[in-house]
């Protein structure tokens, strides 16, 4: 269990404020845009910054601890490699470094789909394939705690990243992602916890809608999607057909986003429509910060209402009641 | 901790990183063999109290840490990508140091000795350049890689060279804080706060072990906060 007592980090211009947060073993993103405070956040989870104020612990252990580092697997926007060593080397030192029976370097590689980055030079390798590396590395060494920036984004082999998590999480362990997009987080299946302004606002799952806005859901454009929508209509993967007046925009909305996928695909290839665009509808942090903001209003409102609501006698039925 | 050393070792043994230490390796010995060639005489002393304790010596021990640390680097740059998977910050810096000392004792000692002999001096003599150059070098190496622990991209390291090349020229007890003194004084120079030259010695190891514990420290220290 990983658990932030008020805690206070910045990097630059991105911070995050006396934030008290407990994370369970299992799937978690922190959600917010850079200057929200995510980043150097998911850095003092992974035990890479101290925080400035507070206290972060994995299992009562502090993360900023050399011993603690060893069962920490991190993978930031820019992982820093010893540029001097190929790929196989790296994983060898970072391993016997963790103390741990060597794995096989080519089976790490393998699950994050860079066997081929087996016998390349660090300093050759691009931004995305080093933190392909620093994952493989993290696999390889099966750490407890996982803590990866932005995972979708500008790393090689992203398509089996939702697998490695999965991997992962099966195991026992805990991944911890930072991201500015909802999309990638939702796509990931996370507990999402919202960040606004560096304050921690709020933990959402996939079943609040209010804020979330209906999903899974993806926008379809085509000259004619009057067809694709005639046939995901009635379709038992489908909730919800809108389609714009033009008959170009098509939004379906489902109860699973592979499951609605692969339905979508099968529609246009049954309807032999030509589409130009697919894509996974997202709400943005923006809109979903409002919507919690509205709710707090909200609350606040009710609340007071009924703070100045005037207090009602108790009803006591045995006191002038003509039964 | 053996484990620790792969890193540096790597960059240490890559040929294309030694191409400033070569430059300095080539000069040295044209500088030692030129008297010879044009005035046909022998000018040890000169050759090796002048050019080569002077300018090549620390120079070449500068050249031999930024092959160790890695161009345009921090000691933290260099031992970051080891604390990130739980290396201990003192351990990791050690052995950065133990890799750059070693490195610049063994190529000075090596260079000391054919200076003298190329310049037509004695073997015996060559031998104690030899191991005076050794010496000094590794006090020069803990000095630099001290000084890398500083600034953006190491810069301390080149801020020392400066000093010492200022501060260690002098023979009052403030050069002799500093390997230049003790050098000049084991090759037959003017000696630093009237020194004896066993006690320069003694200095010299005094030096490299305190610079490399003042590296060592400075590494621990930046790592207190962030591996970033």
């Amino acid at each position: 269990m990983i658990e932030l007592v008020n805690v206070s980090a910045r990097a630059g211009t991105q911070r995050a404020n006396g934030v008290t947060l407990r994370l369970d073993a299992g799937l978690h993103a922190l959600v917010g845009h850079p200057e929200d405070g995510p980043l150097p956040l998911l850095a003092t989870i992974a035990g890479a910054m101290k925080p400035r104020k507070g206290t972060t612990t994995l299992d009562g252990h502090a993360t900023f601890a050399a011993d603690a580092r060893k069962t920490i697997g991190y993978v930031p926007r820019d992982p820093k490699l010893p540029l001097s060593l190929t790929v196989h080397e790296t994983l060898k030192l970072a391993w016997t470094i963790r103390g741990l029976a060597l794995p096989q370097p080519k089976a790490a590689l393998e699950q994050v789909g860079c066997v081929h980055l087996a016998d390349r030079m660090i300093d050759t390798l691009s931004r995305a394939e080093r933190r392909s590396v620093s994952l493989a590395e993290a696999m390889g060494a099966g750490v407890r705690l996982l803590c990866v920036a932005e995972p979708l984004s500008d790393i090689e082999g992203a398509a089996r990243v939702r697998d490695v998590f999965r991997a992962c999480v099966a195991r026992g362990s805990t991944v911890v992602v930072a991201t500015a997009s909802l999309r990638d987080a939702e796509a990931l299946g996370a507990a999402l916890h919202m960040f606004d302004k560096g304050t921690f606002v709020r933990t959402m799952h996939a079943a609040d809608e209010w804020a979330l806005g209906e999903r899974p859901a993806f926008r379809l454009f085509a000259p004619d999607a009057r067809a694709v929508a005639t046939l995901l209509a009635d379709h038992e993967d489908v909730r919800a057909v809108a389609l714009d007046e033009s008959g170009s925009l098509l939004r379906v909305s489902g109860h699973d986003w592979d499951k609605l996928a692969s339905t979508i695909a099968s529609a246009v290839a049954q309807s032999r429509v030509s589409i130009q665009s697919l894509a996974p509808e997202s709400a943005s942090i923006t809109a979903v910060h409002a919507a919690l903001a509205g709710d707090a209003q909200r609350a606040s409102r009710v609340a007071l209402e009924r703070a100045q609501r005037p207090q009602e006698p108790p009803h006591n039925p045995g006191e002038g009641s003509t039964t | 901790m053996t484990t620790l050393f792969w890193p540096t070792l790597s960059r240490v043994k890559a040929p294309r990183a030694w191409l400033a230490a070569l430059f300095w390796l080539v000069l040295a010995l044209v500088v030692a063999v030129l008297p010879l060639l044009t005035h046909k005489t022998r000018n040890v002393d000169h050759t090796v109290l002048g050019f080569f304790s002077v300018a090549v010596l620390p120079l070449l021990s500068y050249a031999i840490v930024g092959v160790s640390i890695g161009t345009r680097r921090s000691l933290l740059d260099a031992v970051i990508p080891l604390l990130r998977f739980g290396a201990p910050p003192l351990k990791s810096a050690c052995a950065t140091l133990v890799v750059a000392t070693a490195s610049a004792a063994a190529v000075c000692f090596t260079l000391g000795v054919l200076v003298v002999l190329v310049a037509g001096g004695r073997v015996a003599d060559a031998w104690t350049t030899g191991w005076i150059s050794g010496l000094g070098a590794s006090a020069y190496a803990a000095l630099f890689t001290w000084g890398a622990a500083y600034g953006a991209k190491g810069a301390g390291r080149s801020f020392l060279l400066g000093v010492d090349w200022i501060f260690g020229s002098t023979s009052g007890a403030f050069g002799a804080v500093f390997p230049r003194a003790h050098i000049r004084n084991l090759l037959g120079g003017t000696p630093a706060a009237e020194l004896s030259s066993r006690a320069s010695s003694a200095t010299l190891v005094l030096l490299t072990l305190v610079f490399g514990l003042c590296a060592c420290l400075a590494a621990r220290r930046a790592a207190r906060f962030s591996l970033s």
